[in-house]
């Protein structure tokens, strides 16, 4: 009796799982495979040697998978940091408007990266806001989005205003979580404010602090729509990431098999940082 | 140092009230940081051309609606027509999410399956989460096109799931987690099935859960560009991130009217923050560690 109904939950089971696994396999297994065959194969001839080898001497690739380093490192690293300084700055914040501040505050994170690429735009413009400020304060006016040395510096900015509120809810979601008894043992035994955080604090949050990392990384790889809006790529292929150089090739050179080539390329980089990270940090702290 | 100075009862409240003077401080600033360039934004989408980019800039300046009008009567690309087909696909792609992935996620928080299956499934959504949208265009454009799909509302709908399915299954497995089993063993011994329980039991209870993931996908979707930029090219199917892009890519200083355009995609935006407000900071705790 119970056996059977063991059984049968399995097959309920397996029923209401397979809705869901009949479109992942159509909408993204299959793809994935598709794209395969595209970098493969070009007008049915074998091709992936001689994209192969394009790959190793295509120099914007190289360029490209360098700036896209660059920007997963540089704007993750600010974003962890900023966001922490936040969450330990409005940790405290209680009282009737304490969820529309945190609401207000993480708008940035909600709005599509389109938005927040014409928003800087606006913002970056010789004319606009930013320079504006800049002259105020003597630094003079600069070509934001336009100067070779300071368009990856701009965009990476630029994401890090988008995204740190994203981790300051997240971490501000683990300091909420987390247990008082460490913190107030720590202040009896008189620990100064520096040593709570450096001691308990720190320690404790480590497991969100990872897990935020984690999905900041992969969404960092993604990054495409604001570069899009505000540099295209440009200038002199500054700010071309993979994702931009992909696109191009792609849409605008109409090379799908070299395109598809380079797609797998970027989910190959973004799967092994995942895999990696899994398994040598997320496994350990979380 | 600090501490024999701070130590005593009076010192100690001064340095109290100076920190939480310094954490007001330190909020206004933060929200001036975070709302001031959404703010210019909303101001230039008020204003007169000749006003926009003036030196000082100029701070009040009489509204004007003309940029607004000129969005929605098509002078810069079918701007009514996108806002109808985001809608519309947003609220799809939404709704088949929920329905494939909400059973989904029941039979993997209840352990209906054998492991080896459940780890499988969620290692692909993993995965799946991982990859960058503009990759998958690719095959997407090519697979969609040769189904007659390319340029149509449904080709979105189906490719948006690649984003929001993953979301859905995560974030119910985790809400259904929460609802204490022993409800459902209550339930199945007055002679419910599994799936009466999950529809009668488990849903009901899980109603703020699903709301907070609906409205999180419907953000997805909404704010997504790559996807549709290559799977579009006609008003027929162009998102609103789509059209906004075009007229940024053809006019690049016209800074009133893509202002708008932006404000127009952002209002909704803001709207559905409003809505799960008091679920934000929990949604992002439980939901996304799953």
């Amino acid at each position: 009796m119970a056996e059977s109904r063991e059984k049968g939950s399995q097959r309920t089971g397996i029923l209401l799982l397979l809705p869901a696994g009949i479109l992942i396999s159509a909408l993204m297994i299959y793809p994935v495979g598709h794209m395969v065959g595209m970098a493969a194969v070009q007008d049915g001839k074998f091709a992936a040697s001689r994209w192969g080898i394009l790959l190793y001497r295509d120099g914007v690739f190289w360029r490209a998978l360098w700036n896209t380093l660059i920007f997963v490192v540089t704007s993750v690293t600010g974003e962890m940091i900023a966001g922490l300084v936040f969450a330990l700055l409005l940790w405290e914040i209680r009282g009737p408007l304490a969820n529309t501040i945190r609401g207000l505050i993480l708008l940035p994170s909600m709005l599509s990266p389109a938005v927040v690429g014409i928003v800087w735009l606006l913002l970056f413009y010789p004319f606009g806001l930013v320079n504006w400020g800049a002259t105020l304060l003597g630094i003079g006016r600069l070509q934001y989005l336009a100067d070779p040395r300071l368009a990856m510096a701009s965009i990476v900015f630029v994401d890090i205003w988008q995204w740190t509120p994203f981790v300051f809810i997240f971490i501000l979601a683990g300091l909420t979580g987390m247990p008082a008894e460490p913190r107030e043992a720590a202040l009896v035994d008189g620990a100064s404010g520096w040593q709570l955080f450096r001691y308990i604090t720190l320690p404790l949050l480590r497991p969100t602090l990872a897990v935020a990392l984690m999905f900041r990384v992969i969404d960092a790889f993604r990054a495409f729509d604001k570069i899009l809006i505000m540099t295209n790529g440009g200038p002199a292929e500054a700010t071309t990431i993979l994702s931009i150089y992909l696109y191009k090739v792609s849409f605008h050179y109409q090379n799908w098999s070299y395109g598809a080539l380079l797609a797998l390329v970027l989910i190959a980089v973004t799967l092994v940082f995942q895999w990696t990270y899994d398994t040598f940090v997320i496994r350990k702290v979380a | 140092m600090g501490r024999t100075l701070f130590g005593h009862g009076s010192m100690r409240r001064w340095r109290r009230l100076l920190l939480a003077g310094l954490g007001r401080i330190a909020i206004v600033v933060i929200l001036l940081y975070t709302l001031i360039p959404i703010l210019w934004v909303v101001a230039i989408s008020f204003r007169d051309p000749v006003r926009t980019m003036t030196i000082p800039p100029e701070i009040l300046v009489r509204p004007t609606f003309r940029h607004y009008q000129d969005l929605f009567s098509a002078v810069w690309g079918d701007f009514t027509a996108y806002y109808i087909n985001t809608l519309i696909v947003c609220g799809l792609a939404v709704l088949l999410s929920l329905a494939v992935g909400m059973p989904a996620a029941f039979g993997l928080s209840r352990d209906m399956v054998r492991r080896r299956w459940s780890t499988i499934f969620l290692g692909t959504m993993t995965i799946i989460y991982a990859i960058p949208p503009i990759s998958l265009a690719i095959p997407f454009y090519d697979i969609f096109s040769d189904l007659g799909l390319f340029d149509t509302k449904t080709a979105l709908v189906l490719a948006y799931q690649s984003r929001v399915l993953p979301f859905v299954v995560w974030m119910m497995k985790t809400f259904f987690d929460e609802i204490p089993r022993e409800l459902d063993d209550a339930g199945m011994v007055d002679g419910l099935t599994r799936v009466q329980v999950a529809w009668r039991i488990v849903l009901p209870l899980c109603v703020p859960g699903t709301f907070a993931t609906a409205v999180f996908c419907l953000i997805l979707v909404w704010n997504d560009l790559p996807l549709a930029l290559v799977l579009t090219n006609t008003p027929r199917a162009q998102t609103l991130t789509v059209g906004i892009v075009s007229f940024v890519q053809e006019n690049v200083t016209l800074w009133n009217p893509m202002s708008a355009a932006a404000v127009v995609a952002l209002v909704p935006i803001v709207f559905f923050v409003l809505l799960i407000q008091r679920r934000l900071v929990q949604g992002f705790g439980t939901g996304l560690k799953g």
